[in-house]
């Protein structure tokens, strides 16, 4: 910062600025109050499966609005297509390897926790999910729960 | 002496934000709280830099705290999550454009210039002729200027990484910005008073 160090005329142009956007920017109790309950997700036991691709509106392939979403971990991969129902989410996945599961979304706007199992080709569906930030849990027959990355559906 | 900026602006070492991260990460909730208290305007600010509304401003900035927390344990540098935070809030408000069809460019995600003959929802937040002269010169400067100076009142010390995050700029390019983008302030705030709405 040697080079452009500020003068004290534009140093106090900046914190005048500073105190006029510290109000304008002001954050939303509801967005802190989100931010803060963030921590409760917290499961540092669970494995992360990474998104590894997202391809929106694949039009040539669907001729509709899904998203097809790649997560991957260490032992497995997920493979989700999130179609808007009305105002509704359905998420149809596929486990690979294929092999039954636990599958549950979990959202932090939502008290209730939607599940469903994969069946024996690793395939599932979960319907009526709200648009947001979501994430999927998988708990296979032999191993701790799998986590998705968080991703705002 | 200079007064008020470091009072108001109280900055945070990367040695302080990275101890708040592990102790988050062991467990600690008031460290969690207390990077939350640190963050929170940054991460809001960065979503609303792109042309999101409310619900979709509050979900990338919850999707983005929510991926901190999946990642506590696995900053590369847990001093530098200021930047981390400001980098995932961006990704964050990208993809969720993409989804919606509108493949964006930076020129085009900006909030758009002001409309002068358009009621500034902002207005009654800045009451005092000095502040309303200030604001009004602002909201005249080019969108990238206003975008860079409000990252960069955050902390007036060593937020040079956490803004060049947010914006996807080179480092570099922030003290020869910052330095034009405060010219032209001040060029705006030397012409004459525009009329007054009243």
């Amino acid at each position: 910062m040697s080079d452009d160090r500020l003068t004290t005329s534009d140093e106090e142009l900046l914190v005048r600025l500073g105190s006029l956007l510290a109000e304008v920017d002001s954050v939303p109790e509801s967005v802190r109050a989100a931010a803060v309950a963030s921590y409760s997700w917290r499961s540092p036991d669970a494995e992360l499966a990474r998104l590894v691709e997202s391809m929106s509106g694949a039009a040539e392939v669907r001729g509709d609005e899904a998203r097809l979403l790649t997560f991957r971990a260490d032992s497995i991969t997920i493979e989700v297509e999130v179609i808007p129902v009305r105002d509704r989410l359905r998420i149809v996945g596929q486990l690979v390897p294929p092999q039954p599961a636990r599958v549950q979304v979990e959202q932090p706007g939502s008290d209730s926790t939607v599940g469903t199992d994969a069946d024996g080709l690793g395939r599932f569906m979960l319907d009526d999910t709200a648009p947001g930030p979501a994430r999927l849990v998988c708990t296979l027959a032999d191993s701790g729960p799998i986590c998705t990355e968080w991703t705002i559906l | 002496m200079r007064s008020g900026s470091a009072v108001r602006f109280l900055s945070m070492s990367d040695d302080d934000a990275g101890q708040l991260v592990r102790a988050a990460a062991n467990g600690d909730q008031a460290a969690w709280e207390a990077l939350v208290d640190r963050y929170a305007r940054l991460v809001y600010t960065v979503a609303r830099g792109f042309r999101l509304d409310e619900a979709d401003v509050a979900d990338v900035s919850q999707a983005t705290w929510l991926r901190l927390v999946e990642n506590l344990d696995k900053l590369r540098d847990p001093g530098s999550v200021g930047a981390w935070l400001a980098t995932t809030a961006r990704r964050e408000a990208l993809a969720l454009l993409r989804n919606r069809w509108e493949v964006p460019s930076p020129e085009f995600t900006r909030s758009e210039p002001i409309d002068e003959s358009q009621p500034e929802p902002w207005q009654r937040l800045v009451a005092e002729e000095t502040d309303a002269e200030l604001w009004h010169a602002y909201r005249k400067l080019p969108i990238r200027c206003q975008e860079l100076l409000r990252l960069l009142v955050f902390e007036p010390v060593g937020s040079y990484a956490i803004a060049a995050a947010a914006l996807s700029v080179p480092i570099g390019s922030l003290g020869p910005s910052r330095a034009r983008c405060l010219a032209t302030l001040r060029a705006l705030l030397s012409q004459p008073a525009p009329q007054r709405r009243t």
